[in-house]
């Protein structure tokens, strides 16, 4: 059975094709530019013209994200919180605790050895701006973005950013530009301010290894150092880490036609038992 | 004759204008990055070519902006809060409240008949309302920045919009777009929202005419509509709003120059 | 252009001797704190605003001052290393960076880079100013297990504390001798008690005279940056031979530096009015934005939350109960709105400042709500340029230096325009109308 999870997304739209539950076939991301559905829609074309399904092959559509109610043809929407573990758990199985920095917003998960939520927590309203900060950045630094995470690691003396609003960040940032601070420190500076961000929450769910991180910043080596270096912890980052959230919504998909499959009717289904458990905040 | 150079180093352009006995001369406005050095010389170059000038015509040079304290060839800085004062005051004698909406700040700064600062106020710990705000609403809308002002004046039902929070202005938009609003009607909710916020940071400092609004936002005729609504008083906005940081750092730098108060 | 930048590399012009023996008195006094705790050497913790010192240093307790353990953890940068941890625990980015500094600190032991902080034996609670107190001395009693007693010192909303508001604090005095003495098992020792008033007094009378140097002109001392420093002794050593002499030092270097023309400024250019508590996490930083403009303080409400010493609120060996009472209701965080900002009013016209600056806490809904109002007021009614300036006294990731900087740079930069071309040009016109600004400045051409 072919399965499809969609996470969308302030910034983009993100899918992922999943086989009886266990293969990761495709994925795909498409910028939300304003029109979730739209987007949505776009993902799920390129994902069954790309592997080529046919009519009916792709048997569930689950989605997450915070526009997991806009998309109309989907059969199953779960929380972000509840796909983001699961995915972890997927492509990690070893996991135990998510750190998950998207375009928009943070949240920590611990979760059991089954990829359960133990327990959450998101950032506060104005301690945000994870992904889109970096990218914000890059733009006015006039580093390309996949340029930013090499750059800082040559930091010697990362500049930390002082500042919970991210737009207000960066006037700090220009000041430091201004002040002559060398750009690799800056550009550490940037991540570790996110990974100072995302302590508190971590600590609050309780950190145990493995630690995961999902989310846009995956392919960040200095997020990932910046992460290690305050959770005193190895952080594993999956090369699908981006997808976490869809690759979880398609197995939370999986599971549930499985169960319609076998004929169990009650509403009270995996995905949402899972929903209610996430106790957190 | 020498020329008064005012330059204006914000945090994506370096705006740069000339002023010779009182009169703008010569002006540029090009990007900024990273090497703020280089790029305030190239202003100052493009205007003087401008201009037909030489380097050898500059009497004095005055920075305003963040990257002021950069400016090599500069013999003053002042922050950018003096300059659009004396800017709109330059352009609008009879201006006794700026409006200056910008990037990351909004400040209200109230003037007296001579174009200096008699109070002002600014935006604290959240960039809610901002200029980035709109950025950002235009992007997550798929519209260039430029063109989202001229839209919004056809709405006829303006949304209602209560969070400004530029973080979170992506996921706010979208959501109305799924609840299928018009894009001018979400963009005049937005401006509306934006005018509110501005309001409360006028009062204050006390509100009264005439009102000039300055800053990279005073380009966008919607916001100049929905603040000029709130405030139930006319605006002025001048084509050179862009440069009023600059035009200001000029004519305190032209005092300088002909020995004005010390 | 670079006018500060050689000024910023000189050192803030601390007294010296005194500045050494303030260090060296902070480490003497965590140093003696890491043996106390126990029946032998118990220990209080207590709250700085109108503080009981006396009494309870007369049952042989050792005083810890959990807000100033915070503020000495903001100064060596560890305070966000115990909010974060706090913040671990579930307590929100809005709560008082003090109270949060404090948990996390305790969460981690009490182990600060200055020694470690004993647990309390007793935690003595002032309902009094913050309303915050109550919530956090109930965290430490359940976390910590201690005992807690809880006094409740009226607000003030008279300038001379009631009659009925000073018995009530007597008759609650009492009370609390008497749980001491039920505590401790020791009797109370009332002649004992009025030797260690006497030493305040002594005490509060030479910090007096130090605060009050700031209305020469120039100003000898720097009475917010500087003062900061020396509040310790007048809350944590009240009552000692120690503090004494402490202030008797400070008030010898305010003559010499007098004497040789040596000002905390080099020119100075403003004279300031300073409300509120500092932004510890980057004192130095806050500190240079004013030293570049020339600006100096020469009085300032934080050095007197403990107490309201230079309004005559000194403790009394004559009056001992009855004195305690009336310092208690006249500390500073306990003075309502209006009398505060009629005490700021004052502290411009006596020190002759030039204008008033309010540095706000973002994390503290108490003692420092209201300050926009007071900003208003001051601009408005009373006249005074002012500036409002928000950050945090314990949280870093509140304090943004370049905005920060900007709105410093724009205020000096107005206030000295006024200083130039007279009134009507200054910070402070507000809602006056605009005729008044031109008569103003035709009176100064005329001059």
């Amino acid at each position: 059975m072919i399965t499809c999870g969609l996470d969308l997304g302030s910034g983009s739209v993100k899918g992922a094709l999943l086989e009886g539950g266990t293969k990761l076939l495709r994925t795909a991301a498409v910028p939300t530019r304003g029109n979730a559905a739209n987007a949505g829609q776009q993902v799920l074309e390129r994902l069954t013209e790309e592997e080529n399904l046919l009519p009916g092959e792709l048997q569930y559509v689950c989605t997450t994200g915070f526009g997991r109610y806009m998309f109309p043809a989907r059969q199953l929407q779960v929380s972000d919180i509840t796909s983001s573990a699961r995915g972890a758990h997927f492509l990690h199985p070893a996991t135990r605790h998510v750190v998950d920095i998207g375009a928009q917003s943070s949240r920590a998960i611990s979760i059991t050895e089954t990829g359960r939520v133990v327990k959450f927590k998101m950032n506060e309203k104005c301690a945000a701006g994870a992904g889109r900060f970096v990218e914000r950045c890059s733009k006015y630094l006039q580093v390309p973005l996949e340029e930013m995470s090499g750059k800082a690691l040559h930091s010697q003396q990362p500049k930390l950013i002082s500042s919970v609003c991210a737009v207000l960040a960066e006037t700090e940032i220009i000041n430091n530009v201004a002040e002559g601070v060398p750009l690799p420190d800056i550009l550490m500076g940037i991540y570790l301010s996110l990974a100072q961000r995302a302590q508190a929450l971590m600590r609050y769910v309780g950190l145990q290894p493995d630690v995961t991180l999902v989310g846009g910043l995956v392919h960040s080596p200095a997020m990932v150092k910046a992460l290690e270096g305050t959770a005193k912890l190895p952080v594993h980052a999956d090369e699908q880490g981006h997808f976490a959230a869809a690759i979880g919504a398609a197995l939370l998909g999986y599971q549930r036609a499985q169960k319609l499959a076998s004929g169990a009717t009650s509403s009270s289904t995996p995905t949402d038992a899972a929903l209610v458990s996430s106790g957190g905040a | 004759m020498k020329v008064a150079v005012g330059m204006d180093i914000g945090s994506t352009t370096a705006k740069c204008v000339l002023l010779r006995e009182g009169e703008i001369i010569g002006r540029s406005l090009n990007p900024v990055g990273v090497d703020i050095v280089r790029d305030a010389d190239r202003a100052l170059q493009l205007a003087l070519q401008d201009a037909h000038l030489d380097r050898g015509d500059v009497g004095f040079t005055t920075g305003t902006g963040y990257g002021r304290f950069k400016i090599q060839f500069g013999q003053l800085a002042v922050t950018e809060i003096s300059c659009h004062a004396r800017g709109a005051h330059f352009l609008f004698p009879k201006t006794r409240l700026v409006v200056d909406i910008g990037g990351q700040d909004t400040k209200a700064i109230r003037v007296n008949e001579r174009g200096e600062v008699v109070d002002f106020a600014m935006n604290d710990k959240c960039a809610a309302g901002t200029g980035r705000f709109l950025d950002v609403c235009a992007g997550a809308l798929g519209l260039d920045v430029a063109d989202i002002g001229p839209l919004s004046l056809n709405s006829r039902h303006p949304v209602r919009v209560t969070s400004t929070c530029t973080v979170f202005a992506e996921s706010e938009v979208t959501s109305y777009v799924s609840r299928g609003k018009e894009p001018q009607d979400i963009l005049a909710g937005l401006h509306a929202s934006i005018a509110n916020r501005s309001l409360s940071l006028l009062q204050r400092v006390g509100i009264e005419p005439e009102v000039t609004f300055t800053g990279g936002v005073s380009r966008n005729e919607g916001m100049v509509r929905a603040l000029s609504q709130r405030l139930g008083l006319p605006v002025n906005v001048s084509p050179l709003s862009q440069y009023m940081g600059a035009i200001g750092a000029a004519l305190v730098g032209e005092e300088r120059l002909h020995g004005g108060a010390s | 252009m670079s006018a500060g930048a050689s000024l910023l590399n000189a050192n803030p012009g601390f007294l010296r001797d005194a500045r050494e023996e303030q260090r060296k008195m902070v480490e003497r006094y965590y140093a003696d704190l890491e043996s106390a705790g126990g029946p032998k050497r118990p220990v209080a913790y207590m709250l700085v605003g109108g503080n009981l010192t006396e009494i309870v240093r007369s049952f042989g307790y050792e005083v810890v001052f959990p807000e100033i353990v915070a503020l000495n953890c903001a100064i060596k940068h560890k305070s966000l290393e115990y909010i974060l941890n706090a913040e671990a625990q579930g307590y929100g980015l809005d709560v008082c960076g003090y109270v949060k500094n404090d948990l996390g600190l305790q969460a981690q032991g009490g182990v600060t880079p200055f020694g470690k902080v004993p647990k309390p034996d007793l935690l003595v609670c002032s309902f009094s100013g913050c309303y915050v107190y109550i919530k956090w001395w109930e965290a430490l009693a359940e976390t910590l297990g201690a005992p807690m007693y809880t006094y409740d010192v009226p607000y003030q909303r008279t300038e001379a504390p009631l009659k009925e508001d000073v018995e009530y604090m007597v008759a609650q005095l009492w009370e609390f001798i008497h749980f001491l003495e039920k505590t401790t098992g020791r009797s109370f020792d009332m002649e004992e008690l009025k030797r260690v008033l006497a030493r305040s007094r002594r005490a509060e009378e030479e910090w007096v005279r130090y605060l009050d140097a700031g209305r020469r002109r120039p100003s000898p001392i720097e009475a917010y940056f500087e003062a900061v420093f020396y509040m310790f002794p007048i809350n944590v050593l009240r009552g000692t031979e120690e503090a004494v002499r402490f202030y008797e030092t400070c008030n010898e270097e305010i003559r010499t530096r007098v004497s040789e023309g040596n000002y905390p400024v080099p020119e100075e250019k403003f004279r300031l009015v300073v409300e509120g508590v500092p932004p510890y996490t980057n004192y130095r930083t806050f500190w240079d934005f004013f030293r570049k403009w020339g600006a100096v303080s020469v009085a300032a409400t934080y050095p007197k939350v403990g107490g309201l010493f230079d309004r005559g609120f000194y403790h009394d060996p004559s009056r001992p109960l009855e004195s305690i009472a009336e310092y208690s209701l006249g500390a500073y965080v306990n003075q309502s709105w209006p009398l505060r900002r009629d005490l700021i009013k004052q502290y411009v016209r006596d020190y002759e400042a030039d204008a008033v600056l309010i540095h706000g806490i973002k994390s503290c809904r108490s003692f420092t709500a209201g300050q926009g109002d007071l900003r208003d007021w001051l601009i408005h009614d009373a006249g005074v340029p002012t500036l409002y300036i928000e950050s945090d006294h314990e949280d870093p990731r509140y304090f943004t230096p370049a905005q920060i900087k900007n709105r410093m740079d724009a205020f000096f930069e107005s206030l000295d325009l006024r200083k130039r071309t007279g009134p009507s040009a200054g910070p402070a016109g507000g809602h006056a109308a605009t005729t008044a600004g031109a008569s103003a400045t035709k009176e100064v051409a005329v001059r």
